[in-house]
């Protein structure tokens, strides 16, 4: 009895107009964002191949860059990555600095990116619950409730085969979606169809249906609940944008509130007198001792400069990695907040699953801090010596018994000699497994409300009148 | 008779309880969005006068861009893009960074956090609303029966219709008003926003554009309503335009604008600044190695000093000319992806509502303007030191303080007119499609 019901509820949504409508913007979208995606990942592997080309064709002991690779799954969920550095700059003793970000249009407004991840968020949580509001509601108002009612069938079998009709409704146009995004992705990068391509896209859909049955159950709640279909719709539709826009958006202002992360203009304001401080200060103090007579030669003198300027621009790093740490946590709290909706925990379960968003950039800084090492054992076996640098550069003119000298930060020391063994940096593989292991928090948080949700529709439709 | 039918229609709405949800939704979001605006506006309000206060105005000059209080309700670029700039004779950068300078590149943003504001509450929230409230205005009168009941009197089918426009008209002007009213309110009691009589305007311009916006959607809704036999379908069609014309227009304007105008890469740019300096390098290197390995002979020292200024200079003027075409490009593609994308009304309220609040790329382009005619000043003032020391003293001693020509309520309206016209067009197109659709409607 209960396949009967499933068989001809599903029947029903495929026969509409809405479901066709559905079909036809699925079909479009994933292929447009294909077509975008495909774009970005051959002009970011261009540019990717063109720069590490230069890197290493000019191998330096001074400075060297390390770079992200392009994300092969980003067409699942890019999370931000493309405004991301995707090149560091990386001088001795671990001094990173990361150039500007891929999205070079500085002046452009914001628009998502068209991956999977913001189509099912988005296109599919709402039809889910146009599919889903009129489900009880509807049924109820035409009269239709009461003859269901009046057969032999339970109340939750009844629930439970509506619930199931939407999901494998939706799952239709998703498949349709997919396969087509798949046709135009291998054709461009048939290298990138693999046994783990299709592990990731099995669990994509798998964690897509688990997002719209949110939405299903919500809308099946509601539709139980109400007695007017249009109030169910509107309730749900302002639930709707609650979980997309206002909850993300108002996350990032509340983590604001409840961090006590300094920003960028307290962080700022501390730089100019650690300057002084650290530095100047320190300087000042050697050239009185050098006018007090306790220095015999220049050396002597530059190498306590030297010594003060190391110290100082030491300091400073710490500071600007203190920034960076700061703006790291502070978007680690504003997801931490958003995950009060599942349309957060969707996207960033799908990020894991793509291996993008602030996980992958956090793991490529981690790979480059790693290679850091290696790259600073290379220079001490080819000059001998580290010189911590910063982005600073200091230099002053002064006088030594009457003769002008000039002091200035130590500078790093370019091996003029082979470099054909120069260390290349090469991020180590992530392996599908620990993308898994990435998501489980957020797949944890999308089955909760999935039970939360589940146990309130079928108690909505148990104590729902039918009259 | 109309009057009857408008008065009908605007009590059922007022009586129904989607109005009444959609009315707290949204009053709820404006207030609590307009308050938290108001807090961050504060913060950068004081991070902007402490920074002013220690600005460094001599070898090196900075210049700190101030909040724009009406970014409070459309905040458009303003937060967007950096605060602070910093040029001396021999760096002059074409855009602005954030307080931390080179470093804040790092404070972007993951995910797509929305900035939830006035204009987004309008754009996204009440279009959705007004879909909502008038999607049945026909389909459900004509599925009930009562349609057929209603034209069976003497009443003519064209004044039901200017009586269904007029009534949803009415719902629609309460909702944005009393939204609007409350942001305002707000504006003007809290301390810490300095309201004008110029600003004010402002807001009045943002009230006719967020009612012309909405006047789209709810005569393009009454449109579909009129076409489609049934209600639910008419529903399902409206929010699939929804979401074509406020998520994916303007996504795919973007795309195309990036496709169609392609930029220069980093690499070029960087080629395009050393070749345009080629035909000086030499000599700048030869005058600068002599002037820095100087010591004694203090009339050839100052002479040297005035000619690596004077190359020093031209070398900045010359490279940022490079960088301000990269920037002026950048521009132009967003433009660009603006015109490509003109049929989403979302678009068009979007460029006005920002232009008004003035949160835009213009406003910016004129702050950097600003920069632009700072240095030449900087510059005229910094050749002193090398020609006349008692001028440049007395000239640093007089240093005006730094302003730009934001653009005026008049220029911004005249600027906005085209994009104002095509939202007006489009609710026109779909009232007159609406209006003969209904007469030729069989109501059977």
């Amino acid at each position: 009895m209960i396949k009967t019901i499933i068989t001809r509820e599903f029947l029903e949504h495929i026969h509409s107009l809405q479901f066709f409508v559905l079909m036809i913007i699925s079909i479009i979208l994933f292929a447009v964002g294909a077509w975008v995606a495909v774009d970005s990942f051959q002009e970011q592997t261009d540019m990717y191949n063109k720069q590490v080309t230069e890197t290493y064709n000019n191998p330096s002991t001074v400075m060297t860059a390390c770079h992200r690779a392009p994300g092969l799954f980003s067409f699942i969920a890019d999370g931000g990555l493309r405004t991301q550095p995707f090149q560091v700059r990386l001088r001795p003793r671990g001094s990173m600095s990361p150039d500007s970000s891929g999205e070079r249009n500085y002046k452009m407004m914001d628009v998502p990116n068209l991956d999977w991840a913001f189509i099912v968020k988005i296109v599919f949580s709402l039809f889910a619950l146009l599919l889903a509001y009129r489900s009880i509601s509807g049924e109820k108002e035409q009269g239709t409730l009461r003859l269901i009612m009046s057969n032999s069938l339970g109340r939750a079998r009844i629930i439970a085969a509506k619930y199931a009709s939407i999901l494998f409704a939706l799952l239709v146009p998703l498949a349709a979606g997919m396969l087509v995004s798949l046709i135009i992705i291998t054709l461009y990068m048939p290298a990138l169809f693999s046994p783990v391509l299709v592990a990731r896209l099995l669990i994509f859909v798998l964690l897509s249906s688990g997002y719209f049955s949110i939405f299903i159950l919500l809308g099946l709640t509601l539709s139980a609940l109400i007695t007017k279909s249009s109030v169910v719709l509107l309730t749900l539709l302002s639930c709707w944008l609650c979980f997309t826009s206002i909850v993300p958006g108002m996350a990032a202002i509340v983590s604001g509130y409840i961090s006590s992360i300094p920003g960028e203009f307290e962080m700022a304001q501390k730089t100019g007198p650690m300057i002084q401080k650290d530095i100047w200060d320190r300087i000042q103090d050697i050239l009185s001792r050098s006018e007090k007579g306790e220095f015999t030669t220049k050396e002597e003198i530059l190498a306590e400069t030297d010594k003060a300027f190391m110290a100082g621009q030491e300091l400073l790093r710490n500071h600007f990695s203190e920034y960076r740490n700061a703006v790291r946590e502070r978007n680690r709290m504003t997801r931490l907040v958003s995950r009060i909706s599942p349309v957060s925990l969707f996207q960033f379960a799908a990020e894991s699953l793509a291996d993008s968003g602030p996980l992958r950039q956090d793991r490529f800084m981690q790979e480059i801090q790693r290679y850091s090492a290696v790259y600073d054992d290379y220079i001490l076996r080819k000059t001998g010596k580290l010189i911590t640098t910063s982005v600073y550069s200091f230099g002053m003119s002064t006088e030594f018994k009457g003769e002008p000298f000039t002091i200035e930060s130590p500078r790093a020391e370019e091996y003029t000699g082979d470099k054909s063994d120069f260390p290349r940096f090469r991020e180590r593989p992530q392996v599908l497994l620990a993308d898994i292991r990435n998501a489980l928090l957020d797949i944890a948080g999308l089955l909760i409300w999935n039970l939360l949700l589940a146990g309130c529709a079928f108690i909505a439709m148990l104590r729902c009148d039918v009259r | 008779m109309t009057g009857a039918i408008i008065k009908r229609e605007v009590l059922e709405y007022f009586k129904s309880s989607r109005f009444l949800i959609g009315l707290v939704f949204t009053v709820g979001l404006v207030v609590i969005s307009t308050l938290v605006n108001i807090g961050d506006y504060r913060q950068r309000q004081q991070d902007y006068l402490s920074a002013g206060e220690h600005a460094e105005r001599s070898f090196q000059v900075e210049i700190f861009r101030a909040p724009l209080v009406l970014s409070t309700l459309a905040q458009g670029m303003d937060k967007k893009l950096g605060s602070r700039i910093e040029f001396t004779y021999y760096n002059l950068p074409e855009k602005t960074s954030g307080y931390m300078g080179f470093a804040s590149q790092s404070d972007v943003r993951f995910f797509d956090f929305t900035s939830i504001d006035f204009a987004f509450t309008v754009r996204v929230v009440l279009s959705l609303i007004v879909i909502f409230l008038a999607y049945n205005a026909i389909a459900e009168e004509k599925e009930q029966g009562t349609l057929k009941l209603a034209l069976s009197n003497s009443v003519p089918r064209d004044k039901v219709l200017l009586g269904k426009f007029f009534g949803g008209m009415i719902v629609i002007f309460a909702a944005v008003t009393v939204s609007l009213l409350c942001a305002t309110l707000i504006l003007m009691i809290h301390p810490a926003v300095p309201v004008t009589a110029g600003l004010l305007g402002r807001i009045a311009l943002m009230y006719g554009v967020s009612l012309l916006y909405l006047i789209a959607f709810y005569t393009m809704t009454l449109f579909v309503s009129t076409v489609v036999r049934r209600s639910a379908t008419a529903l399902m069609i409206l929010l699939q335009v929804w979401i074509f014309l406020i998520v994916i227009v303007p996504n795919l304007g973007v795309i195309l604008s990036k496709k169609i105008m392609t930029l220069p890469s980093a690499e070029e740019i960087r080629q395009e600044e050393q070749s345009v300096f080629e035909p000086y390098r030499e000599e700048y290197e030869r005058i600068r190695t002599e002037y820095y390995s100087m010591h004694g002979n203090e009339e050839r020292y100052r002479e040297l000093g005035r000619k690596n200024f004077e190359l020093a200079a031209q070398k900045t003027e010359l490279e940022y000319q490079v960088r301000k075409r990269f920037a002026d490009k950048l521009s132009r593609q967003v433009r660009l992806a603006r015109d490509l994308s003109l049929i989403s009304p979302a678009v068009l309220f979007d460029a006005a509502m920002t232009r008004f609040a003035g949160t835009d790329i213009i406003e910016y382009e004129r702050f950097m303007d600003g920069v632009e005619r700072a240095y030449s000043r900087y510059r005229e003032v910094r050749e002193l030191l090398y020609t006349d020391r008692n001028r440049y003293r007395e000239e640093m001693n007089n240093q005006e303080p730094f302003t730009y020509a934001s653009p005026s309520v008049g220029e911004s309206v005249s600027a906005m007119l085209p994009q104002l016209l095509i939202l007006f067009l489009f609710s026109v197109v779909f009232f007159v499609l609406g209006f003969v659709t209904f007469l030729r409607k069989d109501i059977r």
